[in-house]
């Protein structure tokens, strides 16, 4: 089991604060407990069945999308609602503590990732590690992210699309 | 004769004064070498500016385009103190992580400022040895502005090659100065630590700008000139029945020695001689007798396979493990520069028999010979020998082979997880393993996998997982021959004339600069897509290095090179290549010599006005899509500083430092117009300075917006943005929803998108706003405010 | 605005290239014949887009019809002199049209549609109307249009016979319409996003010296957009008509370049010679020891005259400022009747390039023609005087008669001779009893009763 706590991309290791080790039970609780979620997907959901589940976790917890690189174009294909935005711009905007969120009601305190290249995601995250101390991060993709705050392990496929519909 | 000219009566000197001179002239000629010359020059404010000289301007630059850091890790560990964590707390001597970021920024464009200002030191030593310090530096007829660089931050106009010596120890001071600011206890403001880092940038394209120019002058490569011809490219072109010289590397010196002894000895015909990254782009600029093989990403699959006889390297991107690899296929190494020696024995004063004789008896595996010309002898004669020993063809493993060592594949998907782009690697292999190879072709095309190795080092199993993708490779050898453009050197002045109307009048939406390593996400085709567009869309587009390598190995729908279906002026669908890495001094050059030509700017000393001239009105932008080295954070770094902005690919984000204006804060964006001495409201162009885009579509998007500038034309405007919004419709799916922003007056509105463009405007209840007449991002003169 | 037609129109699509692979039809071209025109019709009364004849439809694949363009427009603003700049537009509309390929203009054009297009159901009825809406965004004087297509070879021969002699009497009048007959002047400041300090002045006897732009050009963008880069200059009263000066002219440029510029003849590379951004296609540079001008043009590679290269002079005349002796200028300015009257014109001429010199044949008075030297003749001021003088170049007098005055200039001790001195090889430079020459390192050298005698004296001037 210990394989599944090294980052995906086992050099992604960054220092000696490790990220929580999350099943779909702990994030359920982390989004409810938010108050102003935000989801960022990335252009790995450009395919299915990632597509469908982004579609249906959004749904289901009300969490409004951010898409970057050109996701946008595919879910606006499919008629899902989503702001566009370079994973870099969404990344430096969260750090803001005067942003005002992607609704304007307020910089959001839990944000969602899934589908972002991998080790892109994993600097974008560094950034928020350590600028923005006024959220959290939580990755459900089926790579361990070493510098989210909470992260699922590495699965295989089938796993990963369990810990999905958990959600 | 006209009112202005003199007369022998105006000369004033006392020597004409003498009493009891009857003087008779003849012929006055009025020595006019350069009518630049003529004019006084008043040196601007600051000509060879030290560290802090022009901290004033990083400042305004940081400003607008604060900082944004990823950090790579977490930890400092660079003194005994540590190793410090500094995850939301100091180190132990009370560096923060952030100015730690800021620290590392400086550091890699100290390195980066440094292989380059050190190869040129080096090739400008050896080029005085070889053709004397006076020297002339002369390109031609069509290029007035020589060393626009070197003419700003120096403050002088260098004639001869010995002139350049004093621009090189001004640049070599400072770098000094640079790096020592990154040791334990120095600067602990990020801010400062950045600045430091633009200043390091600069001190890139100082040296990078005089390596090109003394090599240009002093090797007869070509000046400028448009219509250079082309060379050929690829792992396909090489003539593999003959001895194979392979220089790696960028210093083209040991490549020219090697060409001029082949000339000499008229062995033109029984020799190749090619090349892997920028020294083969220079030795190609130096002769048609060189090929090139590629860019970095050739280099293992390369030299796997065994086709070079004879490996010469000399400095910077070459594979720390050379010397084993060539050994592994009984190739000889020579080593040519005091940046790599591997371990060698120094053999520069021993004779080439000698010298020949123990490496052909296994006696050395290799040596280090610091002389160019030697090198020109010893590898010839030593491709010659090893050539006829040597069972070429039988170096790599055979299909059979590899399958069945490829069948030992367990799957166990680690070589998937240590691949820096996370190919599908196992895949390849293990359908290898049962005889299929069309994986690993997908892999090997369009350097999609780069041969860095990580995998075969990881691979429990020991798969050679590179020769797989070497022999790959050398199964489809037709489908390896490309063309590349000769590199050209600098931007003529008279191209830079031209230009000027069609870019007002809007039929030039702008410039656009692919440079850069291959570091891609998504292999080298992308690069070339990118550069196709634009090409398409009128835009200009310039390139060098590695991405004019991987521009030159992609082919059309009709099966052709870019470069054969577009012209290398300087020009509307326009594909020039500069050429190596340190022709990318040119860039900011050719923006410095628009700053000269069309608003008269002094250069000399003057920094900051021809930065902020830049900033404001040159719709350019650059691209490096592979980032790799330190080099090309120094070059990025460099052209910020100039005011030009820069895209990255998406490792660039491991950079750790992006410059990401604050888009939403109108207060950054206020430009003070110099003409009226109002403060207005400006707009978010260009909106960054330095940016990592996640895949090609986000960064050609990207590309177009960060072209716009505050000068624009209408006319110019309304074109740039018809691009903007034809891009992103074409991979968003809509339009843009900040257009907005860039929208002054209705004039500014595309003609053919007025109507959604009126209803974005619509909903963001735009007003429209004054068009600056002089705009800058720095302070008024002290006697303007107020006016 | 163009969900009507089945295919995109963007100016992403002016650069597509259709071949004969992916050709429908070809329209007009080397193999038939074909036109467009564009005029002012008050009598329009509405909107309409047509095509008489053929359509796509019933075309087959790899026919080459004849083809007529014929745009009518009506506007307050509109006037006939106006046509040619609207005209002149119709070549990149036109492909904006994505399966549309527009090449050349006036009635050598030639043009192709797309297999996809045809596809797609495009038709030429959609051409005109989105050539129509793409006029009226970009021409906003145009209130009225209408575009008919002409696919009958009768019709369309009929047509093009009378746009011939339309382009004819345009051409005549553009060319006739002189500075003398209009009341208005245009001030150009489309370069200042480059170069803050300079404006253009464009009047019917001198287009501007990017040559993108003309005195026509100017009026119709002046008429859409008054207060944009291009703006009205009331001629007003004349200062001096030979020279090209005006009051209004005067004003505005001091006004427009903070004062960097106060006076400009429009007409004379001397004084006040018209300041430049520096995109000119040509530069006229004062020869002092021929008291002529050269040309030189900027596809020119070698050596001029003044032994500096083109790039080289450019540099001198740039940027807005204002350089005595040099002044750049379009290759259309040197067909014009006012061209440089005020230094003499081509009297005046002692250079420029073959090739230049070539295309003017026309332009320069016949007797004069022979006798000006071009690179092909002489480079170096030597050469070139030898040069005029075999061939009795009028500006021989200009310089005898400049001798003359320079001797009678002369008051002190100093003299100048002329070269036709009979001297040997080396003038005598200096003749005194005693010279004391200062030389560094506290040297000092002293000359008696010397004679110094030079191949030439070089002045230089300190940086």
């Amino acid at each position: 089991m210990n394989e599944r706590l090294i980052p995906w991309q086992p050099t992604a290791i960054a220092g000696p604060k490790q990220p929580l080790l999350v099943t779909p039970e702990t994030a359920k609780h982390m989004i409810k407990k938010s108050k102003r979620p935000l989801f960022v997907v990335g252009p790995y959901a450009k395919n299915e069945p990632l597509l469908d589940f982004v579609s249906k976790i959004a749904e289901k917890w009300n969490l409004p999308i951010v898409t970057t690189a050109d996701t946008y174009k595919t879910f606006s294909d499919v008629e899902i609602d989503s702001t566009p935005y370079g994973i870099v711009e969404i990344v430096n905007l969260l750090k803001d503590p005067q942003w005002q969120g992607v609704n304007g009601e307020g910089q959001h305190d839990l944000v969602i990732f899934v589908g972002v290249i991998y080790y892109i995601a994993s600097q974008g995250l560094s950034t928020l590690k350590h600028f923005a101390p006024h959220l959290k991060t939580l990755t459900i993709c089926k790579y361990f992210h070493f510098n989210a705050d909470a992260s699922f392990p590495n699965m295989n496929d089938k796993e990963w699309h369990n810990y999905l519909d958990k959600l | 004769m006209t009112p202005n000219s003199i007369r022998p009566k105006d000369l004033e000197d006392n020597f004409w004064k003498n009493r009891g001179i009857d003087i008779n002239i003849g012929d006055i000629v009025e020595n006019t070498s350069s009518p630049t010359d003529n004019e006084k020059i008043e040196m601007g404010p600051t000509p060879k500016p030290s560290v802090t000289d022009l901290r004033s301007w990083d400042m305004k630059l940081l400003k607008r385009y604060p900082p944004f850091y990823a950090p790579f890790c977490d930890m400092c560990c660079l003194c005994t103190f540590g190793k410090c964590d500094l995850t939301g707390k100091k180190g132990a001597c009370g560096i923060d992580i952030e100015a730690q970021q800021g620290r590392f920024a400086l550091l890699t464009c100290c390195i980066g400022a440094a292989a380059h200002s050190a190869h040129s030191r080096h090739l400008l030593e050896y080029l005085i040895h070889k053709v004397g310090p006076d020297f002339p530096i002369d390109f031609g007829n069509n290029i007035d502005i020589e060393a626009p660089i070197i003419r700003t931050v120096i403050g002088k106009i260098p004639k001869t090659l010995g002139d350049l010596r004093e621009a090189m120890s001004y640049m070599e001071e400072e770098n000094l100065h640079l790096l020592s600011a990154c040791h334990t206890g120095q600067e602990g403001n990020h801010l400062d630590f950045e600045s430091k880092a633009l200043h390091a940038g600069l001190m890139d394209h100082v040296g990078m700008e005089i390596g090109d120019v003394s090599q240009i002058n002093a090797l007869n490569l070509p000046k400028g000139d448009a219509d250079v011809p082309l060379a050929e490219l690829g792992i396909g072109v090489v003539d593999r029945e003959k001895p194979v010289v392979l220089c790696i590397g960028h210093n083209v010196a040991p490549g020219a020695g090697i060409i001029d002894y082949v000339e000499d000895n008229e062995l033109e015909d029984q020799i190749e001689i090619c090349g892997i990254c920028c020294t083969s782009i220079d030795m190609t600029r130096y002769s048609n007798r060189a090929k090139v093989i590629g860019p970095i990403s050739k280099q293992l699959k390369f030299l796997r396979s065994g086709v070079a006889d004879v490996v010469v390297v000399d400095e910077q991107c070459i594979r720390s493990d050379v010397l084993e690899e060539a050994n592994k296929t009984g190739a000889a190494l020579i080593a040519t520069t005091d940046k790599m020696c591997l371990g060698l024995e120094d053999r520069t004063d021993d004779t080439v028999d000698n010298i020949m004789g123990d490496i052909l008896s296994d006696r050395i595996k290799g040596a280090l010979v610091l002389d160019p010309e030697k090198v020109g002898e010893l590898a010839v004669k030593l491709s010659q020998e090893i050539s006829t020993k040597r069972q070429k063809h039988k170096i790599l493993p055979t299909d059979r082979e590899l399958q069945e060592e490829a069948s030992k594949c367990t799957n166990c998907g680690w070589c998937v997880r240590v691949c820096p782009n996370n190919l599908p690697i196992m895949d390849a292999v293990s359908s290898a393993g049962e005889g299929d190879f069309q994986k690993a072709e997908e892999l090997y095309d369009h350097d999609t996998c780069y041969t860095c190795g990580r995998c075969e080092g990881e691979c429990p199993e020991n798969i050679k997982i590179m020769s797989l993708m070497a022999k790959v490779g050398q199964n489809n050898l037709d489908k390896q021959k490309f063309k590349i453009r000769v590199g050209r050197g600098p931007i003529q002045d008279v191209e830079v004339r031209r230009v000027g109307a069609p870019i007002v009048l809007g039929d030039i939406p702008g410039v656009i600069a692919f440079v850069g390593c291959t570091n891609y996400p998504n292999g080298s085709d992308e690069v070339a897509k990118m550069a196709e567009e634009f090409l398409e869309r009128n835009y200009i587009v310039v390139t060098s290095g590695c991405g004019a390598m991987s521009i030159g190995e992609y082919k059309d729908k009709d099966g052709k090179s870019l470069y054969e279906k577009y012209s290398g002026d300087f020009d509307a669908r326009g594909l020039v290549n500069l050429g190596s890495c340190v022709s990318n001094s040119h860039i900011p050059g050719v923006a410095i010599k628009i700053a000269n030509i069309f608003a008269k700017k002094q250069l000399e000393g003057n920094f900051e006005v021809i930065a902020d001239y830049i900033l404001n009105r040159v719709g350019a932008c650059g691209m490096a899509w592979g980032p790799y080295s330190q080099k090309a954070a120094a070059i990025a770094s460099g052209v910020n500083r100039w005011g030009i902005p820069v895209v990255l690919g998406p490792h660039g984000s491991k950079y750790r430092r992006l410059y990401l204006g604050a888009t939403e804060d109108k207060e950054r964006w206020k430009l003070n117009d110099m003409r009226t001495g109002k403060v207005i409201d400006g707009e978010p162009a260009p909106e960054h300075l330095l940016y990592a885009a996640e895949n090609r579509e986000e960064a050609t998007v990207a590309l177009a917006k960060l072209c716009i500038r505050p000068t624009d034309t209408n006319k110019g405007r309304q074109i740039k943005l018809s691009h903007y919004i034809d891009m992103r419709k074409k991979y968003f799916g809509e339009i843009p929803q900040d257009i907005y922003k860039f929208i002054r007056t209705e004039k500014d509105i595309p003609i053919t998108y007025k109507k959604e463009v009126l209803e974005i405007l619509e909903n963001n209840k735009w007003e429209p706003r004054e068009i600056p007449m002089e705009p800058s991002i720095l302070d008024f003169p002290k006697n303007k405010v107020g006016d | 605005m163009f969900e009507d037609i089945p295919v995109e129109v963007s100016p992403m699509y002016e650069g597509e290239r259709i071949r004969a692979a992916n050709m429908f039809v070809e329209l007009a071209g080397p193999k038939s014949i074909g036109a467009e025109l564009v005029q002012v019709d008050d009598s329009l009364t509405e909107e309409k887009f047509e095509v008489i004849g053929s359509e796509l439809s019933d075309m087959n694949q790899g026919d080459i019809i004849p083809f007529g363009l014929k745009i009518a427009i009506k506007g307050e603003k509109l006037e006939q002199e106006l046509e040619g700049v609207i005209e002149r537009r119709t070549h990149d509309l036109c492909n904006y049209v994505q399966g549309f390929m527009h090449l050349n203009q006036r009635d050598q054009i030639w043009c192709r549609v797309s297999t996809e297009a045809k596809d797609a159901g495009f038709k030429l009825v959609h051409l005109a109307k989105a050539v129509g809406t793409l006029f009226k965004e970009e021409f906003p004087i145009i209130e009225t249009i209408a575009v008919t297509i002409l696919t009958k070879k009768e019709e369309v021969e009929e047509f093009v016979e009378g746009a011939k002699s339309t382009y004819s009497i345009r051409d005549a009048r553009s060319r006739e319409l002189s500075d003398e007959d209009v009341d208005v002047f245009y001030g150009c400041l489309m370069c200042q996003s480059f170069a803050p300090s300079h404006m253009c002045v464009v009047t019917p006897d001198r287009t501007a010296l990017c040559g993108a732009i003309n005195w026509f050009d100017c009026r119709a963008s002046a008429k859409m957009d008054p207060d944009g880069a291009i703006f009205e200059i009331e001629k007003g009263e004349v200062i001096d008509e030979e020279k090209g000066e005006y009051i209004n002219v005067n004003n505005m440029i001091s006004q427009k370049t903070q004062g960097e510029t106060e006076r400009v003849f429009l007409h004379s590379v001397f004084e006040y010679p018209h300041t430049s951004c520096g995109c000119f296609e040509a530069v006229a540079f004062y020869i002092p020891e021929l008291d002529g001008i050269g040309i030189v043009d900027r596809d020119f590679n070698g050596e001029t005259p003044l032994g500096i290269p083109f790039s080289s002079m450019a540099g001198q005349c740039s940027g807005g400022k204002q350089v005595e002796g040099f002044t750049g200028l379009s290759l259309e300015y040197m067909r014009s009747p006012k061209f440089l009257q005020a230094d003499g014109a081509y009297n005046r001429v002692v250079w420029l390039p073959q090739n230049i010199k070539e295309s003017l044949k026309e332009y320069i008075p016949k007797d004069l023609y022979d006798k000006i030297p071009t690179d092909a003749d002489a480079t170096k001021v030597k050469e070139i005087k030898t040069y005029l003088n075999d061939h009795n170049h009028p500006i021989l007098e200009r310089i005898a008669n400049q001798n003359q005055t320079d001797e009678e200039d002369e008051e002190d001790s100093v003299s100048t001779t002329s070269q036709e001195d009979t001297t040997p090889e080396y003038a005598p430079v200096m003749t005194s009893p005693e010279i004391s020459v200062p030389a560094s390192g506290g040297v000092r050298i002293v000359f008696k009763n010397a004679k110094i005698y030079a191949e030439k004296v070089i002045i230089k001037k300190k940086k």
